[in-house]
């Protein structure tokens, strides 16, 4: 995390991670209205998907 | 250690002969190299190269090539290699690095380690006895591995390795450390609160948690944050895998009905031991249907030799034993459908299970059904197909 980054707009991995956490958090609530029944085959991609799409943002916010 | 060393940077290296001709007004930076270091050594000067070139504190390197030593030895392998393989600085290209001012925190972090790993070797017998496995795996493995990964984790929130004075570095640790003990803390009560409020209000935490990073994203210095909302929405998924309900309270729970009519439909267990003993039980020719329903921990079903079960059951993360069949591992599905013989009667135990076991098992009126394994029986069942 720079001074420099601050000053030139939003932080793109936080950012990133918001989306990301907010899209996780609506899966976890349709998984309680029944929409459909989320189990650990599909949890783990999805926990490592999260976690991958984070660090490309880190990474990629770094390089701008 | 030394006393004499100073808090200087090092000069830039002279250019050497050719960057001389292809650039005589421009001073280039000498390339890095490994080396080990002639002037900050203890032996063979290993420690003081890696130190110089990852531009951290040397005595690091050493309290982990000495804490090496104890697990095992590989860091004496690894440093005798090194002191084979790795050249001696000669002073001309490399400039010698001082090395940086030892603050009082590294010299007592270094007593203190220095004094773990000593402290084994005067105790030796004791050590005989007790194993020194056992002192590695309880002291020394932890703490290497909270400060590894406290390193690790600083460098993965700032995108910066941890570097400056010991001091910075010790605190850039501690910080990757506390935050991630924060980050297990957030997940054990996210795990906590998704389990006793139900998933919706731990679905409806995780997007709170992606709305505050959206916006701190605009405000300030919030990327910290994001390694605590990942773990409480790890946590939270792992409690609605799971299905883990404490619905039915936490403890130990036996029932033993003499009776037909007390027997439940479903008998329910936030986390604990839930015990359904039918051995008293003269259970009606029809059949009868019963679920168990526990989050966390075991459910036990004792039936007498002369009752057929089938079984169905859901197990986030267990196992389920059924006399002499068992399945576990995650998303465990098991189902197994039986006939019972003419004038035996049927049992049917629907289980779910969060995280833990599902036991089916026969013992005697007089047994304790603790101290009874789970064995092949269901002998009052039709012989036929079983599908699990």
């Amino acid at each position: 995390m720079s001074e420099v980054r601050r000053s030139t707009g939003p932080d793109i991995a936080s950012l990133v991670a918001g989306v990301v956490l907010v899209c996780f958090g609506v899966v976890l609530l349709l998984d309680q209205l029944d929409v459909f029944n989320l189990r650990f085959a599909a949890v783990g991609p999805l926990v490592c998907a999260a976690l991958g799409i984070i660090l490309l943002a880190s990474g990629l916010g770094r390089r701008t | 250690m030394t006393e004499d060393e100073s808090q200087q940077r090092p000069p830039q290296p002279p250019p050497g002969p050719e960057e001389a001709e292809t650039a005589p007004t421009a001073v280039q930076p000498a390339p890095r190299r490994l080396t080990r270091s002639r002037d900050d050594r203890m032996l063979g000067g290993v420690a003081g190269g890696l130190g110089r070139y990852f531009d951290i504190d040397p005595v690091i390197f050493r309290i982990a090539f000495a804490a090496s030593l104890v697990l095992g030895g590989l860091g004496g392998l690894v440093y005798l290699a090194a002191w084979v393989f790795i050249p001696e600085d000669t002073g001309a290209t490399t400039t010698a690095a001082p090395p940086r001012q030892r603050s009082g925190a590294l010299t007592a972090l270094a007593i203190v380690v220095l004094a773990v790993v000593a402290g084994p070797l005067l105790l030796v017998p004791v050590l005989l006895v007790l194993g020194a496995g056992l002192f590695a795996g309880l002291l020394i493995l932890p703490l290497a591995a909270i400060a590894l990964v406290g390193f690790l984790v600083w460098w993965l929130v700032t995108g910066e390795r941890p570097v400056g004075s010991t001091r910075d570095v010790l605190i850039a640790v501690a910080l990757g450390a506390g935050l991630l003990v924060l980050s297990g803390v957030v997940f054990v009560a996210g795990a906590w609160t998704a389990a006793i409020g139900g998933g919706t209000v731990g679905a409806a935490l995780v997007i709170a948690a992606g709305v505050m990073l959206i916006a701190g994203a605009f405000i300030g210095r919030v990327r910290w944050l994001i390694l605590p909302a990942l773990a409480l929405a790890t946590s939270v998924a792992f409690i609605a895998a799971a299905d883990v309900d404490f619905d039915g309270g936490i403890g130990e729970r036996e029932y033993r009905p003499t009776a037909a009519a007390d027997i439940r439909d479903r008998y329910e267990l936030g986390m604990g031991s839930l015990v359904l003993d039918l051995r008293f039980v003269r259970l009606p020719p029809e059949g009868k249907d019963v679920t168990l329903d526990v989050g966390v921990g075991e459910g036990v079903v004792v039936v007498p030799e002369d009752v057929c079960v089938a079984s169905q059951a859901d197990v986030g993360v267990g196992a389920v034993q059924v006399f002499g069949h068992e399945s576990g591992g995650v998303d465990v599905d098991w189902e197994e459908k039986f006939r019972a013989r003419r004038g035996a009667p049927l049992l049917v135990v629907h289980g779910d299970v969060g995280i833990g076991l599902l036991q089916v098992k026969h013992a005697g009126p007089q047994e304790s059904f603790r101290n009874v394994d789970v064995e092949p029986g269901n002998t009052a069942c039709a012989t036929g197909a079983a599908r699990r």
